[in-house]
């Protein structure tokens, strides 16, 4: 697997101008955008999660999967990696985000506990980011897990109608107290979703795992 | 014995592969076969890249189902369409291949890769075919693989390049009496003074199997007219072609009709007139 983690992250140092731009647009964003500073803390991690899937890409560009497992690795190893690297990229620009935002927030004073909050919140976002579409990528290469994609975000606006009508018939006061603790302890909700992404993270990896050993490659 | 193949299966809507093969400890091992012959879908069956519909493979002993670690680490692979991805440095792939083998030897590696004249800090899609070529056989040759799988190695490379690759695996085989290399190519003359057996495949099937020694001293080429044709011993024709002038018959007793016919014109087959032969010729 450390062979598997050196080729990737090499693979992302090849990628060197697209990640010198965007560290360049987030400065320019928190520079000259002073109405919302933790936009980047959201967007920053969103890109280490692409940034994992963009290995798959090039794994997959030109049938390079199959020279990949000629060598010592086996297939469930390949997606323990890939996974293992969307969460430390998803980590790590989380940290760099929200060092950015303190560092040029020197001058002004900003809220570092709405920050903190900020930034751990947008963590699950990126994870499920990668638990999406990791899986249709690895399914269905990249051409075909973009179009799947689309269809998959229509549907979802399509039937968005239909799913809200289908919760207001529904009585959610069993989930009261639930609801309420989340209102009077933001933190306890966080945790929440953050434990129920890990979940969805794991369920994706096993799929994954599942989809790449059935796959001919 | 190192590979096996027993009657191994696969199913493609205009294609059917069934093959069986043998390569021994210090064998070299040829599979010869025209484009789409089914050469690389029986080295994806071997390396365990795609699923048997039917038969057996097995790789040190172990079948293909339970390929793992361990046996890769013996497995030195050079396939015909996929590589690293272009992006990739020389620098990059030694520190992959560092991490991935045990074997892997640093400095061999970085001797060849200056004696190629390699760039180690370019990006390797900007490699010319040789480049490319040359760099693929050195990683497989760079960690002590017991076991060479190579699909079309010298594909699109001139002869000064392709003998340059040949000559390494000569020195590969003479480090180690056990080592064994299958190798696929459909420029036959590659494989005439580097194997010791040879496997023609044609659409799937297996079509003729020997090893080189006999087919260097044993098969030969008659050209023969239609009178010839006729009266000729016809005990050692094994394939026969029509052409303009009457018919090409090859035979696998040619001092048999050096000694007895000596009217017919002998000349000695080479892989390619074998090929040929077997491809398009009929049985007598």
């Amino acid at each position: 697997m450390k062979g598997l983690l050196i080729k990737d992250l090499e693979l992302i140092k090849s990628q060197k101008s697209f990640l010198i731009m965007m560290v360049v647009l987030s400065l320019a964003m928190l520079l000259f955008n002073e109405s919302d500073p933790t936009f980047i803390v959201g967007f920053l991690p969103c890109i280490g999660a692409m940034l994992s899937i963009n290995t798959l890409s090039f794994d997959q560009y030109e049938s390079g999967l199959k020279y990949l497992f000629t060598l010592p690795i086996d297939r469930k190893q390949y997606v323990l990696e890939k996974y293992g690297l969307a969460l430390l990229l998803i980590v790590v620009s989380t940290a760099f985000a929200t060092g950015l935002v303190m560092i040029t927030s020197l001058s002004q004073p900003i809220d570092t506990h709405e920050l903190g909050m900020a930034a751990l919140s947008v963590i699950p976002v990126a994870i499920c980011i990668m638990a999406f579409m990791f899986p249709v990528q690895l399914r269905y290469g990249s051409e075909s897990g973009r179009l799947v994609f689309l269809i998959v975000f229509l549907a979802i606006g399509v039937l968005s109608g239909t799913i809200s009508q289908l919760f207001e018939n529904i009585d959610l006061s069993f989930f009261a107290p639930l609801i309420q603790s989340y209102a009077e302890n933001p933190t306890l909700f966080l945790i929440s979703i953050l434990a129920l992404s890990l979940l969805v993270f794991g369920a994706s990896m096993y799929f994954s795992i599942r989809v790449l050993k059935k796959k001919e490659l | 014995m190192i590979l096996k193949i027993n009657n191994a299966k696969k199913r493609y809507p205009a294609f059917e592969l069934d093959c069986s093969m043998e390569v021994h400890p210090g064998e070299i091992v040829g599979l010869i076969g025209k484009n789409g012959a089914g050469k690389s879908t029986t080295f994806s069956l071997t390396l365990g890249l795609d699923r048997l519909d039917g038969g057996e493979i097995e790789l040190f002993g172990k079948p293909i189902q339970e390929l793992d670690d361990q046996i890769k680490q013996k497995l030195g692979v050079v396939l015909s369409d996929s590589t690293f991805n272009g992006n990739l440095t020389i620098q990059s792939i030694q520190n992959i291949l560092k991490a991935m083998y045990t074997k892997f030897q640093p400095r061999f590696f970085e001797e060849k890769v200056k004696a190629f004249e390699l760039p180690r800090k370019q990006a390797i899609r900007t490699f010319s075919t040789g480049m490319k070529a040359k760099l693929n056989i050195l990683i497989a040759l760079s960690h002590q693989a017991e076991f060479l799988i190579l699909d079309e190695p010298t594909s699109g490379l001139d002869a000064i390049a392709r003998e340059e690759i040949l000559d390494m695996l000569r020195s590969y085989m003479e480090e180690d009496p056990d080592r064994s290399i299958l190798i696929s190519s459909h420029i036959s003359s590659d494989l005439e003074t580097l194997c010791d057996q040879v496997f023609l495949i044609d659409q799937g099937k297996m079509i003729f199997h020997s090893d080189m020694d006999t087919i260097l001293s044993k098969y030969g080429i008659l050209k023969v007219s239609p009178s010839q044709f006729e009266t000729m011993d016809k005990s050692y024709l094994v394939k026969v072609k029509d052409e303009t002038f009457g018919k090409v018959c090859l035979v696998n007793e040619k001092q048999y009709y050096l000694e007895n016919e000596p009217e017919l014109v002998v000349e000695n087959a080479n892989l390619d007139t074998l090929f040929t032969m077997y491809v398009q010729g009929e049985s007598k």
